[in-house]
């Protein structure tokens, strides 16, 4: 039914046409004229789950750069439509629901010599849910450009609220960041990256419409991973309090890049290794190797692979227990979020791009790009897997 | 250890930038391989993020 489900939304994702994606100079020889290069795209990406949800999202995107001077700006827009009929909602006896998500960002860099200085500034909006942020980079080209390392900052503030609250009770979340990284030309096929980046977030960092079912301590053992929204409502406690969270988290990230280029094709290997303060660890690793076929087209496979433990204050089934007034002793901390459980998910794809029109100065360029995950949940409650299928289509001008 | 490997076990010498024909391609920009949308859909379906560039925003999915 599910996997029907996505069948069905698949046309329409192919159908809701796209923009595109990355600068496409490979025919050029380095920009030395001096004259201003501008882009524009156009993007539609679609995802389905067997949870039931759906999200469409239209793209545009532009930029303007000389590179001869050094600068570049640019910017995009994106809208997010979201149907969900997911377990956790129908588990609390809501109804699908629909929302829309506006979001965009804005960047630009100035190089002087040696040193490139960024900035950028995002922003996300929607009707419960406001999120901005700003950032800045330094990058330095060293040793003839085999080194460059670059450093980052950037701040970020949300509030968080539901429909229909006040703004003036909403919720407030700080998100600081700083990056360090170098890239090193390896020889004359291979280049390599190395990231350290570490994120500090505060304030209220749960899910206001996220509830978490209790159960008495004796019968607490017998819901299994998986178990139903019959089985859990057949055995939980009437007490349903929010998620709760701690009100602070510290993550960091090391990442490494490796893109190596044959005659004509390229390989491309990210590996990150996560941990944070909550007990949470992953690895991500990313593959992927892209080959040109003739002077138009490019095709590529995709694999990549997650794994995560879950935090430390994980449990399938949080249990309460009067206290000495009789009142129920809730747990302090208490999350039914499974993307903090244990975890694997197993992507894999691929995509194509071709070029419609093969102009040095304007070309044209259609892409497109699906991938399909499987993820198993080891130790959760309502589900134990997800499938879900992204795609991509986008196209790409250059003037 | 795979991230190190990785990184410094390929050595680093010194390259002309005349030798650089190959590394100018634009599939060896060591930037995001996932896109925007793309992006999004990882940093909620996983407990991990970070490790990529610049600002980044609040999920959204609230």
């Amino acid at each position: 039914m599910a996997l029907r489900s996505i069948a069905s939304v698949l046309p329409l994702m192919l159908l809701a046409v796209s923009g595109t994606v990355f600068a496409d100079d490979r025919k050029k020889p380095a920009e030395t004229s001096g004259t201003i290069t501008s882009k524009a795209s156009l993007e539609s990406s679609g995802y389905a789950d067997t949870d039931h949800v759906l999200v469409v999202s239209p793209s545009i995107a532009g930029s303007v750069s000389d590179p001869l001077a050094g600068w570049s700006v640019g910017g995009h827009l994106l809208v997010d439509v979201v149907s969900a009929a997911s377990v956790d909602i129908v588990s609390t006896a809501s109804s699908k629901w629909l929302e829309h998500r506006e979001a965009g960002s804005a960047q630009g860099s100035l190089k002087r010599g040696d040193v490139t200085a960024g900035v950028s500034g995002v922003f996300s909006s929607e009707p419960d849910y406001l999120s901005l942020a700003a950032g800045g980079t330094l990058t330095m080209d060293l040793l003839e450009k085999n080194v460059t390392p670059f450093v980052g900052f950037s701040y970020g503030q949300d509030r968080v609220g539901r429909t229909g609250l006040p703004t003036e009770f909403w919720r407030s979340k700080q998100t600081a960041s700083g990056q360090f990284g170098v890239t090193f030309v390896v020889d004359r096929s291979t280049i390599s990256s190395l990231q350290l980046e570490a994120i500090q977030e505060t304030g209220y960092l749960a899910k206001p419409y996220r509830y978490v079912p209790l159960f008495a301590p004796a019968r607490a053992q017998s819901i299994l991973a998986g178990a139903s929204i019959a089985e859990v409502n057949a055995t939980r406690l009437n007490v349903r309090p929010a998620e709760q969270l701690p009100d602070a988290r510290h993550r960091f990230a090391i990442t490494s890049r490796l893109g190596r280029r044959y005659s004509s094709s390229t390989l491309r290997l990210d590996e990150r290794a996560y941990g944070d303060t909550w007990g949470l660890m992953a690895s991500t690793t990313d593959f992927r190797f892209t080959f040109e076929i003739g002077r138009r087209l490019m095709l590529w496979p995709h694999v990549r692979f997650h794994v995560q433990n879950q935090v430390a204050f994980w449990q399938l089934a949080y249990t309460a227990a009067p206290g000495p007034s009789g009142a129920l002793a809730l747990p302090a901390i208490r999350t039914g979020d499974r993307e903090l459980s244990s975890l694997y998910t197993a992507t894999g794809g691929g995509g194509a791009e071709f070029r419609l029109v093969d102009d040095l100065d304007h070309p044209w360029s259609l892409l497109f790009d699906i991938d399909g995950s499987y993820t198993h949940y080891l130790d959760a409650l309502y589900i134990s897997e997800r499938g879900a299928i992204f795609s991509t289509l986008a196209v790409e001008a250059e003037f | 250890m795979v991230v190190a490997a990785m990184t410094f076990g390929t050595g680093c010498a010194g390259v002309k930038p005349y030798e650089r024909g190959r590394l100018a391609h634009p599939t060896m920009l060591l930037g995001d391989m996932a896109r925007v949308g793309e992006a999004h859909v990882y940093s909620i379906r996983e407990g991990a993020v970070g490790g990529g560039s610049g600002a980044q925003g609040g999920c959204g999915c609230n």
